[in-house]
């Protein structure tokens, strides 16, 4: 799949630099489709929750349960379930592009960045995980 | 909760959203003061609603500009080592800095740094030549605006490394994004054209902004009835901002970039002084 940039941009290099090109294009397709879909799903569960939220009125929609209770309040239609899975969705979507990114390096056996993305994710548990356990 | 309030949420964000995707800045400069001087948000909620719309803004945005090829990826995982970094260490030690000596300080910084980028023209870089030795950091877009393949080499690497450990340090205490240090330092510092840093600072701070929404979801401290439509509001107004980012001028947009970081730096200097703002 190839962005807009792509068809607009004039064929003025050299084979090595288009073929590089090429590659980028590759990699930026593969990286915006997961922002897309960790998006459009997240915003979709959003809508459910915020619409649900409007036609029932007497259901409590502003308290913080757990991860585990999430499947039951969607399976009962309750809005924050819906609602808490979407934030979840949209707070996982740059995790996962940050490990998309580093998947698609690997296969590019470009180590110097593998271990860049590696060193975010870690980070990025690490940060969260202290943050979570410190309270 | 009314349905003008939800819609008056929805319109917060929105106007956040499209600015904070020009300027790559996430939106919560103007998300948190919004919300608590005009709606009468708590301002926890505040802030956990405006994180949880920065990364909607980075994803939103991220999403077009790496599809346009004006995102410097490597570039923002390299940089964004350092931010996360910087916010874990930030988050131990900010509690024995100042906050107000810190707004006094990066206040008087950006002020200097957004009069400098309007008076000063290196904000719009020549571009290199087509097979130029770009670097591993180096990257080309095609910019829609000039007609015309943009390459740039990224300069002065420790310095955008120090200042993003910085930006990460303080992001979490000054409750704003990251990108209000990055941005500059990458057009000014780094020799990245102001489109590319743009794009790329939007596609850095939803990866640190995640990072501290999940500590405020765990907690239970974000407000569905205050986020959600201010993150459907940002989603759209990204999704403008962005597209608009594309269309119009580099000058234009280094123009616009230096406005929000001045009014940024003036709402840091009278919370310096002990006047809130927010």
């Amino acid at each position: 799949m190839s962005g807009g940039a792509d068809r607009d941009r004039p064929a003025v290099e050299g084979q090595g630099v288009r073929d590089d090109h090429q590659a980028e294009m590759r990699l930026n397709a593969v990286i915006s489709r997961v922002l897309v879909v960790g998006l459009l799903a997240a915003v979709a569960l959003l809508v459910v929750g915020a619409v649900l939220s409007a036609v029932q009125p007497g259901k409590a929609v502003i308290h913080a349960s757990t991860v585990t209770k999430i499947p039951g309040q969607i399976a009962a239609g309750e809005a924050s379930g819906f609602l808490q899975l979407g934030l979840i969705v949209l707070l996982l979507t740059p995790f996962a592009r940050v490990l998309a990114l580093g998947a698609v390096f690997a296969g590019r056996r470009q180590w110097l960045f593998v271990g860049i993305s590696a060193i975010v994710a870690a980070l990025l548990i690490v940060g969260a995980s202290l943050g979570m356990s410190l309270g | 909760m009314c349905m003008t309030h939800v819609i008056l949420l929805g319109i917060v964000g929105l106007v956040g959203g499209t600015f904070g995707a020009m300027v790559g800045l996430g939106g919560g400069v103007f998300i948190i003061p919004a919300l608590t001087l005009f709606l009468g948000v708590p301002i926890h909620s505040a802030i956990s609603a405006s994180l949880i719309a920065v990364v909607a803004t980075s994803t939103t945005a991220a999403a077009a500009y790496v599809r346009e090829d004006l995102s410097n990826m490597r570039l923002g995982m390299t940089m964004e080592t350092m931010t996360v970094a910087g916010a874990l260490v930030g988050g131990f030690v900010g509690a024995a800095l100042s906050k107000g000596v810190l707004q006094g300080i990066f206040g008087a910084v950006m002020i200097c740094v957004s009069v400098y980028m309007v008076v000063a023209k290196r904000a719009v870089r020549g571009s290199l030549a087509h097979d130029a030795d770009l670097g591993a950091l180096g990257h080309s877009y095609y910019d829609r605006n000039q007609q015309t393949v943009v390459s740039y080499r990224v300069h002065r690497l420790p310095v955008g490394m120090g200042v993003s450990g910085i930006a990460g340090a303080v992001s979490g205490l000054l409750g704003v994004g990251g990108g209000f240090l990055k941005v500059p330092v990458m057009v000014l510092g780094m020799g990245v054209p102001v489109r590319a840093a743009v794009s790329t600072s939007s596609f850095m701070i939803g990866v640190t902004a995640c990072a501290s929404s999940a500590v405020y979801f765990a907690r239970g401290m974000i407000d569905p009835a205050v986020a959600v439509p201010v993150v459907l509001g940002t989603t759209v107004g990204a999704f403008i901002g962005s597209k608009l980012t594309l269309r119009i001028k580099s000058s234009v947009l280094t123009v616009i970039l230096a406005v929000v970081l001045f009014a940024l730096s003036i709402q840091m200097i009278l919370g310096a002084a002990g006047i809130a703002v927010r």
